[in-house]
C-alpha cells in the first residue's frame, strides 16, 4: 500500500523539479540572447 | 540578490522540516495507514493552486484599472505556477483515491470542479500564446482571469454545497478533523509550499522581466537595421 504513497510523493517532487529546471533553463537562454544582442548593438557599425 | 539566496535556503529548510513532520512525526492513519501521508502534499498543492489563481484575479483587476504591464506579468507568472500546483493536487488526489476509493477518478463535485478549474487556466495559458498584440493579449487574459476565478470558491465550497465523497478536513467553524501531530504536519506542509510558491513566483517574474528586456533590444536592433534599407 506504500506504493501509492511513493507514487504521490514522486509525482509532486518530479513536477516541481521539472518546473524549476524549465524556469532556470529559460532564464539562462534569455540572458544569453540578451548579452549576445547587446554586444552586437554595441559593436556593429551604425548604418 | 543576497536576500533571494537567503530566501531560497529558507524555502529549502521549510520543505525539509515539512518532509520530516509528514513522514516521521505524524502517525499513520488508523484506516488508510501510510498512504494517508499523500494528504500533506495533496492539500498543500491544492491550497497553493487556489492561492495562485486568487493572485491572478487580483492582478487581472489591477491590470484593467491601471493598464501597466507589471500586473499582466504577475498574472501570467501566477497562472503558470497555479497550473503546476493544481496539476499536482489533482494527480496526488487521484493516486489517493485509487487506494481509498478503489478508483482513479470519480465525477463528484470536488473532483469535477477541480478538473474544470485546471482546464480553464490551461486554456488561459493557451489563449496567451494565440494573441500577438501585447495590449490585446493582456486585456483578454485579464478578463478571462476574472471569469475563471468564479470556479475557485466553487472548488473550495463544493464539498459543503453538494453531496460529495471527498473528505472534509476543515469542519464548519474552522475546526480541523485531525490528530494534533497531523495538524502540525499539515500546517508545516502548507507553509513550506506557500514559501515555494513565492520563490517560484519571483523566478517567473525575473523571466518576464528578461523577456521584456529582450523585446526592447530586438526593437532597437530592428530600428537600426531598417535604417539601412
Amino acid at each position: 500500500m506504500t506504493l501509492y504513497l511513493f507514487l504521490g510523493y514522486t509525482a509532486v517532487w518530479t513536477a516541481l523539479f521539472l518546473y524549476l529546471l524549465h524556469l532556470s533553463g529559460r532564464a539562462r537562454h534569455l540572458e544569453l540572447q540578451i548579452s549576445w544582442l547587446r554586444e552586437r548593438v554595441k559593436t556593429e557599425p551604425r548604418p | 540578490m543576497r536576500w533571494r539566496t537567503a530566501f531560497t535556503w529558507l524555502v529549502f529548510l521549510s520543505v525539509e522540516i515539512s518532509l520530516f513532520l509528514a513522514f516521521l512525526y505524524a502517525p499513520p492513519d488508523v484506516v488508510l495507514g501510510e498512504t494517508q501521508r499523500i494528504f500533506y502534499f495533496h492539500v498543500a498543492s491544492a491550497w497553493n493552486g487556489l492561492l495562485a489563481f486568487t493572485v491572478v484575479f487580483v492582478a487581472a483587476v489591477a491590470y484593467l484599472m491601471k493598464r501597466t504591464p507589471e500586473w499582466d506579468r504577475l498574472a501570467l507568472a501566477s497562472t503558470e505556477i497555479g497550473v503546476v500546483f493544481i496539476t499536482m493536487g489533482v494527480v496526488t488526489g487521484s493516486i489517493w483515491a485509487r487506494f481509498a476509493w478503489g478508483v482513479w477518478w470519480e465525477w463528484e463535485p470536488r473532483l469535477t470542479s477541480s478538473f474544470v478549474l485546471w482546464l480553464m487556466y490551461v486554456t488561459l495559458l493557451v489563449l496567451r500564446n494565440l494573441v500577438e498584440d501585447p495590449d490585446r493579449r493582456a486585456r483578454l487574459s485579464a478578463v478571462f482571469g476574472i471569469v475563471a476565478f468564479v470556479d475557485v470558491p466553487v472548488v473550495f465550497m463544493s464539498i459543503r454545497w453538494w453531496r460529495s465523497v471527498h473528505p472534509v478536513v476543515v469542519e464548519a467553524g474552522g475546526k480541523l478533523n485531525l490528530e494534533p501531530p497531523m495538524v502540525l504536519a499539515l500546517v508545516a506542509s502548507v507553509i513550506s509550499f506557500t514559501l515555494l510558491y513565492l520563490l517560484l513566483l519571483m523566478e517567473r517574474l525575473t523571466i518576464s522581466k528578461l523577456e521584456a528586456d529582450l523585446a526592447d533590444i530586438k526593437r532597437t536592433w530592428k530600428e537600426r537595421t531598417s535604417g539601412v534599407e
